[in-house]
């Protein structure tokens, strides 16, 4: 599955930028709409390809950008949710630029020694929803 | 605590892409990833290749399949620099599965390095692997429909091929939705159709790789859709 694939990728990538002593919560990712990556296709793949490694129990969090379109005719380029080929000057012949973007963006890790620091210095509703 | 990574998440692959590339164009060796669905005459556009090439350009092959020696047997019939990869349960190729394949073959004695990707519309399209260009193909059998449903191969080929047009008398197939479908996705992209059976088609697709400059004079770098 496509999806699982990309799973494997990033679990390499990730294990790479992970800081030692810190435990992986979730991770951010973006996806071009050329990549074809389904949401949900996209968190089971990575809970599937993470189980039994050190990465288990981490989220990924799917960003999806918008295609990017220019048109043929007149030249103007824009943002949209879907792919189409009419241009607001009337011509047909937009046709998508860039789109396969697969980036880690972000890593959200715990660190132990920062919960220790704070431990009895907050309620632990706070500390729940600061995750 | 948030670690800012902000790196293509294909990365690690393509650190060994680019090792493989400039490995392949300090050879002089002109690179082609063929990327087509299971069944739509991969193997059998290879073949037919080697046969028109023998004696103009030399060639080598790696072949990508989940399991089997059958590909890399029928194409060792025309060139004798072929390498099969077995993924296992892979679904693609990747750099590594090339970088091991290069150590197999003699440089020096190749112009065209033909990679024949698994069988698959989809995943190999985002794997680099170091080649000079990715080639898309399709079949009549597989239907008009092919080239809008699968967006990312269209736009990052640099060529695309419509294979077995010897079946269009007794398949339906829109050309016409076929080729306006390409044109909306890529709107310059090459396309050829060709049968490796009838031979319609094959005269234009050898001269286009061997209009292709060679990897060793190019002088613009390697377009890099990342």
């Amino acid at each position: 599955m496509h999806e699982f694939c990309i799973a494997q990728s990033l679990i390499e990538l990730a294990k790479r930028h992970v800081p030692p002593g810190t435990m992986l919560r979730r991770l951010v990712i973006e996806a071009g709409p050329l990549q074809g990556i389904d949401p949900d296709a996209m968190s089971w793949a990575w809970q599937a390809a993470t189980d039994s490694t050190d990465l288990a129990g981490s989220k990924i969090e799917l960003v999806q950008l918008p295609w990017r379109l220019r048109c043929g005719a007149c030249g103007r380029e824009w943002t949209a949710p879907e792919l189409s080929a009419t241009c607001s000057c009337g011509a047909d012949e937009a046709h998508p630029v860039g789109g396969a973007d697969l980036l880690l963006r972000t890593l959200i890790v715990d660190d132990p020694s920062e919960e220790q620091s704070d431990a009895g210095s907050g309620c632990r509703e706070c500390a729940e929803a600061q995750r | 605590m948030q670690v800012q990574v902000v790196e293509n998440v294909l990365k690690l692959n393509d650190e060994i892409a680019a090792i493989n590339r400039q490995t392949l164009r300090s050879a002089g060796v002109f690179t082609v990833d063929l990327i087509g669905a299971p069944g739509c005459g991969k193997t059998a556009l290879i073949e037919a290749t080697l046969q028109r090439l023998k004696g103009r350009l030399r060639c080598a092959v790696i072949v990508g399949d989940l399991a089997t020696q059958r590909d890399a047997d029928r194409m060792a019939r025309y060139c004798d620099q072929v390498v099969q990869i077995n993924t296992g349960k892979g679904c693609h190729l990747e750099a590594n599965h090339v970088r091991q394949a290069l150590s197999r073959i003699d440089l020096s004695r190749v112009d065209i390095l033909f990679i024949e990707n698994v069988g698959n519309l989809i995943c190999p399209v985002g794997f680099d692997l170091g080649q000079d260009v990715k080639v898309g193909m399709f079949a009549v059998s597989g239907g008009d429909d092919k080239a809008a449903k699968h967006p990312f191969l269209v736009c990052e080929s640099a060529v695309l091929l419509l294979s077995k047009t010897d079946l269009l008398p007794h398949i339906p197939f829109d050309l016409e939705l076929f080729e306006r479908d390409i044109r909306q996705l890529n709107p310059k992209v090459p396309l050829l159709r060709l049968s490796p059976v009838s031979g319609e088609g094959m005269d234009q697709w050898v001269q286009w790789l061997a209009d292709q400059p060679a990897a060793s004079s190019r002088t613009v770098p390697y377009p890099v859709s990342r």
